[in-house]
């Protein structure tokens, strides 16, 4: 406060400002805040000039602060669709050039396959997509249903449902009808069951993936005897209560017979390379 | 009802009519709005001025500069770039077609 008034005057007009400014972005407060900020950073400035130009108070010379937030929403909302335009159009323009791309290697690769063009060989092969697609949301409800097949990597090539291969035939024969019949049906669907049965078909090809890897996980496992997390080749070797190695051991059942350990054809002479030792459970030293 | 015509035709032409008043001379945001009025736009709000500055110097079309004062607050100044120079040629280009059209249109439908 001081004698000549004139620093309360300007700390009026500027509480003036800052309230103004306040309640415009009050009003406008359903923008995203860094939009808002950018929007309204230089407000303070602008409605400074404003009112160095108009002692009148800011409302009655530009209307209440929600009047003038719509007016600018307004102006804003033009350049917003303008901005939208824009990238609609450059989305456009790019998938345009895709296309265009995509058509050159399209006829490109064609005569390699002795076709003019892949996508034909590719339109051939749709319906083989089809019964690909029904085998593998067989497999995965088998999956889902039989506790006993409680992961990927133990399903077997067919789909057995309780044990039994016929229930699963049953279901194969009905998921393959019903994925045939669905892409038959597929350009009258409306656009939100096509979206869906496209994501469906997107999984099962992710779910078949998965389980033709684990497959050959497993049997490469089963190959190359890798147990658990033991590496490389394995030597079981019984031993007694010194631990000396017991060597010519034969191991019998609870009715004297021999237990016959490692794959039945160790002993065949195209199995082994001289020399060379294979190791156990799939042939002990010496053949079988 | 007359207002409301005048205010969306604005809206179709405030950025060439910022632009213009630019071309003559930079201007700072109350500048533009005084000018515009002069020019006859009576019907141009503040906040549309405001908005469309904005939008024209986020859109790479103006650059700006403060003048410190004395007196009053510091006046930001806005003023065309090469950008803002090209895309007024554009608008005035494509406000001339559309004037011509709409004129020739008027001149056919006017009574004799």
């Amino acid at each position: 406060m001081t004698n000549d008034n004139g620093p309360t005057v300007i700390d009026s007009r500027a509480g003036e400002i800052a309230r103004y400014v306040e309640e415009v972005q009050e009003a406008l407060r359903d923008l995203p805040a860094e939009e808002r900020d950018e929007l309204l950073e230089d407000l303070p400035a602008h409605l400074s000039e404003v009112a160095d130009e108009d002692p009148t108070p800011l409302r009655d010379r530009l209307g209440e602060p929600a009047t003038y937030a719509a007016e600018l929403r307004a102006a804003l909302d033009l350049a917003a669709t303008s901005s939208r335009r824009r990238r609609t159009a450059r989305w456009s323009g790019w998938w345009k050039g895709l296309g265009q791309r995509l058509g050159r290697l399209d006829q490109r690769v064609g005569p390699i396959f002795g076709y003019q063009r892949i996508s034909e060989l590719g339109r051939l092969l749709v319906p083989a997509w089809w019964v690909l697609r029904g085998y593998l949301a067989a497999m995965l409800v088998v999956a889902i249903l039989d506790d006993r097949v409680p992961a990927a990597g133990e399903l077997g090539l067919l789909p057995r449902l309780g044990g039994s291969t016929l229930a699963g035939w049953v279901i194969l024969a009905g998921f393959g009808a019903g994925s045939v019949g669905l892409a038959r049906r597929g350009p009258r669907l409306s656009r939100w069951p096509r979206l869906a049965a496209l994501a469906v078909s997107v999984y099962l090809l992710f779910f078949g993936a998965m389980t033709l890897a684990d497959l050959d996980e497993h049997r490469w496992d089963a190959v190359t005897g890798d147990a658990g997390s033991r590496s490389g080749d394995l030597y079981d070797v019984p031993v007694d209560s010194d631990g000396r190695r017991l060597l010519d051991v034969t191991l019998i059942d609870q009715d004297d017979n021999p237990i016959d350990i490692g794959w039945d054809y160790c002993g065949a002479e195209f199995e082994r390379v001289p020399g060379e030792a294979v190791p156990y459970p799939r042939c002990p030293e010496g053949g079988r | 009802m007359y207002r409301v015509d005048v205010t969306q035709l604005l809206k179709g032409v405030l950025d060439l009519a910022v632009l213009a008043v630019l071309r003559d001379s930079d201007c700072y945001g109350y500048d533009v709005l005084r000018r515009l009025r002069a020019a006859g736009l009576d019907e141009v709000g503040d906040a549309s001025v405001y908005g469309t500055l904005r939008r024209l110097f986020q859109a790479g079309y103006l650059t700006t500069y403060v003048v410190p004062s004395d007196e009053g607050p510091h006046r930001k100044y806005y003023a065309l770039n090469a950008a803002g120079r090209e895309q007024l040629d554009r608008s005035v280009k494509t406000w001339r077609t559309f004037a011509t059209t709409m004129e020739h249109l008027i001149g056919q439908g006017a009574p004799a």
